[in-house]
């Protein structure tokens, strides 16, 4: 007897590009004698050897072009940047921009090249060759069909001494050449695919199912596990636990400037496989990341392991959803835990249009990145201290949810016991320190350290207040300063002047990595028994900070939890 | 329409030892010799001398091997400590063990 066949109509998870309209690159230039090229020589590393060589090597093949270098300074702000790019557009007739070295340069520099472009001049971004799909994304993204390339022959950017050896300059000059002259428009590095909604059949569920996850994976629309199918009913049923409509743009998300609407938002958090009660804690999680302050278009392209790590704190709603803040806290194990990090990874990777290894180029990536949200341990705290979200501001009734850009993950017994507060210290000392990153740490750093239920009640016994802990931390967990400036000026100006003086004064003299006592972030988490810390590295080489939100929930809350119960792991009390 | 019904597999992985049954426990741990086996770690220096002496209290006639003596039942050598102990607890004429500690 044949077998039924079965029908799946599913939703798009895609975002939609902010820009509707694709406009065509600007016409390339005949000759280029003759004419005004500009190029912007942005601060680099290495650009100081690279920049006048190929100066040297533009200006010998085309002798007859009016070649005039023009510096855009990152600070001054998006409308004092565009005035000058305006500028530039205004005084050439073609721009040359160098140098994009890695997944978070590329994603800072080429909206640069994208504007030059939208000005009517041809433009040429000069970029390592690993980074050429990104480019080329973000301007698709950005409504440009696409952006000319100048790739080194490196996927990275290489030491001096083979930029010379292997006359680097001189053969990107080439590129630069065609790019402004020859070059033209290539079709998308991903297909795009722009309905709203897909079919995929089988002849049963199952069949069904692996069509659809197979043209998922193949679009770059999945993390790799099975996807729960997005289907009309499956999106209406999550849309149960937001009060917005559909059509409400949230936000729009980097690099890909995808609009995260609530459908958007909810179609992904069903392919996550989360329940209804969970979107409270999606929107809030969504809030977190969208803050300019976490610093998203860096998060997102960077070439470093950063992955937002979400943290829980309201006791009542850890409770009602059965986010699991005990025993294995960081997974696995529960569904709310699973679910909704899940769902957030799909989010910024289907709404922002961020893929791995098509524009996402971090060379390791991070398990953080898998499963990223934990709950507050708050019973431990037996009263002793105030929960994380009074310390980052908000009302004790107030649950909300915490983002911390999250680089390491580096758990520590705290031995020998019994633990003191003293070794606690100590311990979250050592691992601050291995785990601090130097080159990193010139904009931001905000710690985090988690701490078991066991190793608090030393807290607790010893009457030490969260304050107390974070100054003595702050104090304690201090490098050389050549270590920590490593020649260059850290935070932007930002740090103490005493701080700076003292480094001047001696630059081995110890100063603290974290630019104030509450940069570290202290959370108790998981189950009790051996007296565990973990120490959280944090990204720093964007403004990207550890950022608090309240979790709003809708009217019908009591209803929704009755209506989508039973969803809890066997918690052994 | 009639709901379709999946068949699906079991997932745990089958058990491959036999269950044990618990040995009966003394009336009376006077007279009793208890052999103590640690992993030598959750405090169990403080730990054991305090269960040795409340139960001596309570049995006065109570007899203990120190763990000591058996060597770390979770180090390097805990195979071979292991694997020695049903001819050590014979040796000693056991007749209870407390293992710990647990953490």
């Amino acid at each position: 007897m044949p077998k039924s066949k079965i029908e799946l109509k599913v939703f798009n998870p895609r975002g939609e590009a902010e820009s509707d309209v694709i406009i065509p690159a600007s016409p390339r230039l005949k000759d280029l004698n003759g004419k005004k090229i500009g190029i912007i020589a942005l601060k680099m590393p290495v650009g100081e050897a690279f920049f006048p060589r190929l100066e040297a090597a533009l200006k010998n093949r085309v002798p007859g072009a009016d070649w005039r270098v023009w510096d855009v300074p990152f600070t001054g702000g998006p409308e004092a940047r565009l005035a000058k790019l305006k500028e530039i557009a205004d005084n050439s007739d073609g721009v040359v921009i160098s140098l994009a070295i890695s997944g978070g340069s590329t994603t800072r520099i080429c909206p640069d090249a994208i504007q030059i472009e939208k000005f009517g001049k041809p433009c040429v971004l000069i970029l390592a060759k690993a980074f050429q799909p990104t480019a080329r994304f973000i301007a698709r993204g950005q409504g440009l069909e696409d952006l000319a390339l100048a790739a080194l022959e490196f996927d990275y950017v290489p030491p001096i001494e083979d930029l010379i050896k292997f006359n680097v300059a001189e053969k990107v000059a080439g590129e630069v050449i065609k790019g402004l002259t020859k070059w033209k428009p290539q079709p998308p590095v991903i297909q795009e695919v722009s309905e709203k909604s897909l079919c995929f059949s089988g002849a049963d569920y199952t069949e069904a199912c692996e069509s659809m996850e197979r043209f998922f994976l193949q679009h770059g629309w999945s993390d790799g596990m099975p996807l729960v199918p997005p289907t009309e009913e499956a999106v209406k049923r999550i849309l149960e636990g937001c009060e917005l409509p559909r059509e409400h743009v949230v936000s729009v998300f980097p690099p890909g400037m995808g609009k995260a609407t609530v459908e958007k938002i909810a179609v992904n958090a069903a392919m996550a496989g989360c329940l209804p009660q969970y979107m409270p804690v999606i929107m809030a999680a969504v809030e977190t990341v969208i803050d300019p302050a976490f610093d998203l278009v860096g998060a997102q392209n960077t070439s470093g392991q950063l992955a937002p790590l979400f943290i829980l704190s309201g006791q009542k709603l850890a409770e009602e959803l059965n986010v699991n803040g005990s025993f294995c806290a960081v997974g696995p194990g529960w569904k709310a835990n699973t679910t909704i990090g899940r769902a957030l990874k799909l989010i910024l990777m289907n709404i922002g249009l961020s893929w791995p290894g098509v524009n996402d180029m971090k060379a390791f990536g991070n398990p953080f990145r898998y499963v990223t949200l934990i709950a507050e341990n708050e019973p431990a705290y037996s009263g002793a201290w105030e929960p994380l979200r009074v310390a980052e501001g908000f009302a004790a009734d107030q649950p909300t949810i915490s983002v911390m850009p999250a680089m390491s993950w580096q758990p520590d017994l705290v031995l020998p016991t019994p633990p003191t507060v003293a070794r606690i210290i100590h311990h979250i000392s050592l691992q601050a320190k291995v785990k601090y990153d130097r080159y990193a740490n010139s904009v931001a750093h905000d710690g985090l350290a988690l701490i078991s239920p066991t190793a608090f009640d030393a807290i607790r016994r010893e009457g030490i207040s969260r304050q107390d802990l974070q100054k003595v931390l702050y104090e304690t967990i201090q490098l050389p300063g050549n270590l920590v400036f490593d020649g260059r000026e850290r935070g932007g100006g930002l740090l103490p002047r005493w701080e700076k003086e003292k480094h001047k004064a001696d630059p081995t003299a110890p100063v603290p990595i974290f630019f104030k006592p509450d940069d570290l972030k202290i959370c108790v988490t998981g189950g009790p028994g051996p007296d565990m810390i973990a120490y959280i590295g944090t990204w720093g080489y964007g403004p990207c900070h550890f950022i608090t939100k309240p979790v709003k929930l809708p009217k019908n809350w009591n209803s929704l939890l009755k209506k989508y119960n039973g969803w809890t792991s066997p918690t052994i009390k | 329409m009639q709901e379709p019904l999946y068949k699906v597999v079991w997932p745990l992985g089958k058990l491959t030892y036999q269950p044990v049954t618990l040995k009966p426990r003394p009336a009376d741990l006077n007279g009793i010799t208890v052999c103590e086996l640690s992993d030598y770690g959750f405090k169990a220096e403080e730990v054991f001398p305090l269960v040795r002496k409340l139960l001596k209290k309570r049995y006065p006639d109570i007899k203990f091997v120190e763990y000591s003596v058996f060597g770390n039942t979770h180090g390097s050598q805990e195979d071979e400590v292991i694997g020695s102990l049903p001819e050590k607890l014979a040796q000693y004429g056991c007749g209870a063990v407390i293992s710990g500690v647990g953490g």
